[in-house]
């Protein structure tokens, strides 16, 4: 049996693993993955916790937030095609018309 | 299992506001689709409709008061969705009518403008009605994705290109944070209603705070208060101007809505009251010192004004502060006439700026408007007046803002944080009173060639807005008792009177 | 006085010995012949052409940005139907509604040609 602690520990790594990777990596596509990965632990512990809890409402939300992760995976990627053809590259660090 | 009531025809009547956007969203890209038309004004004239329609609803149920929940108590319309309602729909209405001739300048007039601002729109008014965690994610999530889509919106300018990306990463990098948090407070409590949350401090304080502070985290993000502000000047300077005075206004005043509903009702209690307060103190303080500090030495005019909106949230954040440590309606009161007129005066100036942005170029530094007090008397008029009012200078509308803010806050006993918000207001007249010199006091470099200033970006409904606004500043500025009255009225249905 | 971890010793020796063992069998025993063919990633049947970090046509991307809608679109339909059996027909208009508002999107997607392969831009 899984306990509820273990289901918290994995989806916390995965969430840090997300957070890492969009610290650190500079290539949008990748970056657009750590957030998945994000999105993700936040699914892990949901339903984890919707598990351990009784009632629906984590699977729900589970769901939802899967939806929502499509819908911004769709931009996301529009984003970085439009910026491929504007930029000529995918690389964060290289963007630096806007010096910020 | 809860009860399995299905959703029925009140429950979209209560959310008519945002059900009204988002079905004229809709149609607007049907019809574009299927009778095309070279003018694209007519969508223009339904989003205008559309906004109005939801506006004088707001206000009507704002007037009788209305409070009712909907969809099982996921959303509650109460006075104070109905005040952001009506705030929301105004500023949405002023980004409007500045977009027309901008986009058709640049050959980018699509319909998609309009049906992408009126779902973000429908968004952002769930998001002031949202009392359980589902819907306040859902609701982030249909504000911010088109508005992603909207800063790309101008498609072979680079600029345009790169801010959407950076607005994306860090938008979405707040949206984990956010819902990593609502995880842990639905584990904590074991439900998504506000209400409930407090429960889970009892029960499971360690899931129950940790998650306060990532979803707090993630609301700092989307109003861009320091050290969380990164992405606002890049997005606000690369975005098309429109969609910058769109982002700057109801983009902003938004999140507000959500945050102050969850830290009063959710995190209201006196336990989390003392974790998250002073960490607000500190941020509320480095928000308005850094965002008036990097704007002093900013030559574009949209990154000065990005910068000049981090430092007006850092004002809010001292309102909010001040009303939950009062525990008073009529501090509340304060900070929604503040995002009010916030919301007139910027969106003026950057109205000011579409006026005079060329085909290809936007007229955005501060050099570019040097002479304009002299060709253009009018225009440079209408700019002082919304400069001064962000300076706040008597009897403009900003000074009251901030006037009745920081009044409330040294009635809370925060002296010192009202200290700095006074320093700093007075660091921006700097900044502020640099584009009314450039106006009117500074000759061109070349006096033989001055500046050519032509309205190319003027069109009916940029001037309809430019006038709104600077008769709104003015005139809610010496008779703040209507907007005040409605305020009051809002703020009392979120801290009941004691 | 500690002869449970016995146990554990064994098991790691045995454990890896099982791994080694066959490794070092096999090297022993097979026959050694390399040739070029044999680092081709199919050792049969048709010769691979171009490079495997091949481009995909960007065509293929609005294809798969409609195909991700009704993707997601099951997704959301699973709690309806979950509770269909106690809801009855509400439950099922409200599916009804949901795929309505999508085909709105897809007849939007229609009328600008994004589903066309062809498509003049």
């Amino acid at each position: 049996m899984i306990t509820l602690q273990e289901y918290l520990t994995v989806a916390a790594l995965l969430f840090s693993l997300g957070l890492l990777i969009v610290l650190f990596r500079n290539n949008a596509i990748s970056i657009l993955m750590g957030i998945e990965l994000m999105l993700n632990a936040a699914n892990i512990n949901f339903v984890a916790f919707s598990q351990s809890l009784g009632g629906l409402a984590g699977q729900v939300f589970a769901l939802f937030v899967i939806v929502a992760a499509a819908a911004e995976a769709a931009v996301a990627i529009a984003i970085i095609v439009l910026m491929y053809q504007n930029l000529g590259t995918t690389d964060v660090e290289k963007a630096k018309n806007l010096n910020g | 299992m809860e009860s399995l009531i299905p959703v029925g025809l009140t429950d979209l009547q209560g959310v008519y506001p945002a059900l009204n956007l988002a079905v004229a969203g809709i149609v607007i890209l049907l019809l574009d689709a299927f009778f095309p038309m070279r003018s694209k004004l007519l969508s223009a004239w339904i989003t205008l409709i559309a906004l109005h329609l939801s506006f004088t609803c707001g206000l009507h149920r704002l007037t009788s008061g209305m409070d009712e929940t909907f969809f099982h108590g996921a959303v509650r319309m109460d006075p104070f969705t109905h005040a952001f309602t009506v705030i929301i729909c105004l500023a949405s209405t002023l980004a409007v009518l500045s977009a027309p001739k901008y986009l058709r300048l640049r050959d980018c007039h699509y319909a998609e403008y309009y049906a992408l601002i009126l779902f973000s729109v429908s968004g952002m008014l769930l998001f002031s009605a949202a009392e359980e965690l589902i819907m306040l994610f859902l609701a982030l999530e249909t504000m911010s994705i088109p508005v992603y889509c909207l800063v790309a919106f101008t498609r072979d300018n680079e600029y345009s290109t790169e801010a959407s990306m950076k607005y994306f990463v860090m938008g979405a990098f707040a949206t984990g944070f956010m819902v990593y948090g609502v995880a842990l407070l639905y584990g904590s409590a074991g439900s998504g209603y506000f209400a409930d949350l407090p429960r889970g401090a009892a029960s499971s304080p360690g899931l129950f705070y940790s998650g306060m502070t990532l979803v707090l985290i993630g609301f700092l993000f989307k109003i861009a208060a320091v050290p969380f502000n990164m992405w606002t000047p890049d997005a606000y300077e690369g975005a098309p101007t429109p969609v910058t005075t769109f982002m700057a206004e109801a983009v902003k005043a938004a999140p507000f809505s959500g945050m102050i509903k969850l830290l009063i009702v959710a995190f209201g209690f006196s336990q989390a009251v003392h974790l998250w307060m002073p960490a607000f103190i500190g941020i509320a303080i480095l928000t308005m010192v850094v965002g008036n500090m990097v704007a002093l030495v900013q030559t574009d005019m949209k990154r000065m004004l990005g910068y000049s909106s981090i430092a007006h949230s850092g004002y809010i954040l001292v309102g909010i502060v001040a009303s939950v440590k009062l525990n008073s309606s009529e501090a509340l009161a304060s900070v929604l006439y503040y995002l009010f007129i916030y919301v007139l005066m910027n969106a003026g100036a950057f109205g000011i700026l579409i006026l005079f942005s060329h085909k290809n170029k936007d007229t955005n530094a501060i050099d570019d408007l040097v002479g304009l007090g002299r060709e253009r008397p009018w225009a440079a008029a209408f700019m002082g007046i919304y400069t001064l009012s962000l300076t706040g200078i008597p009897p403009l509308g900003g000074f009251f803002g901030k006037f009745y803010i920081f009044s409330y806050a040294i009635k809370a006993g925060l002296t010192p944080l009202v200290i700095v918000a006074i320093l700093t207001s007075v660091m921006s007249a700097f900044y502020y009173l640099k584009i009314i010199v450039a106006m009117y006091f500074r000759e061109p470099s070349d006096p033989q060639h001055p500046a050519a200033f032509s309205y190319e970006g003027y069109s009916v409904f940029l001037i309809a807005m430019l006038c709104f606004t600077a008769f709104g500043v003015i005139y809610f500025g010496i008779f703040p008792k209507t907007p005040l009255t409605l305020a009051r009225l809002a703020a009392a249905s979120l801290i009941p009177a004691p | 006085m500690s002869y449970e971890y016995a146990v554990v010793v064994v098991f790691m020796v045995v454990g890896i010995g099982m791994v080694l063992a066959p490794l070092v069998i096999g090297k022993l025993l097979r026959p050694h012949n390399p040739y070029p063919q044999k680092n081709m990633p199919y050792e049969c049947g048709k010769d691979p052409f171009g490079e495997a970090h091949s481009m995909f046509d960007i065509r293929l991307y609005t294809l798969m940005l409609v195909y991700l809608i009704f993707d997601v679109e099951f997704v959301t339909i699973v709690p309806p139907m979950l509770v269909m059996a106690n809801l009855g027909v509400p439950a099922l208009l409200e599916i009804f509604a949901f795929i309505g508002v999508l085909a709105l999107g897809l007849a939007y997607l229609w009328k600008h040609g994004h589903l066309e392969w062809v498509k003049t831009v």
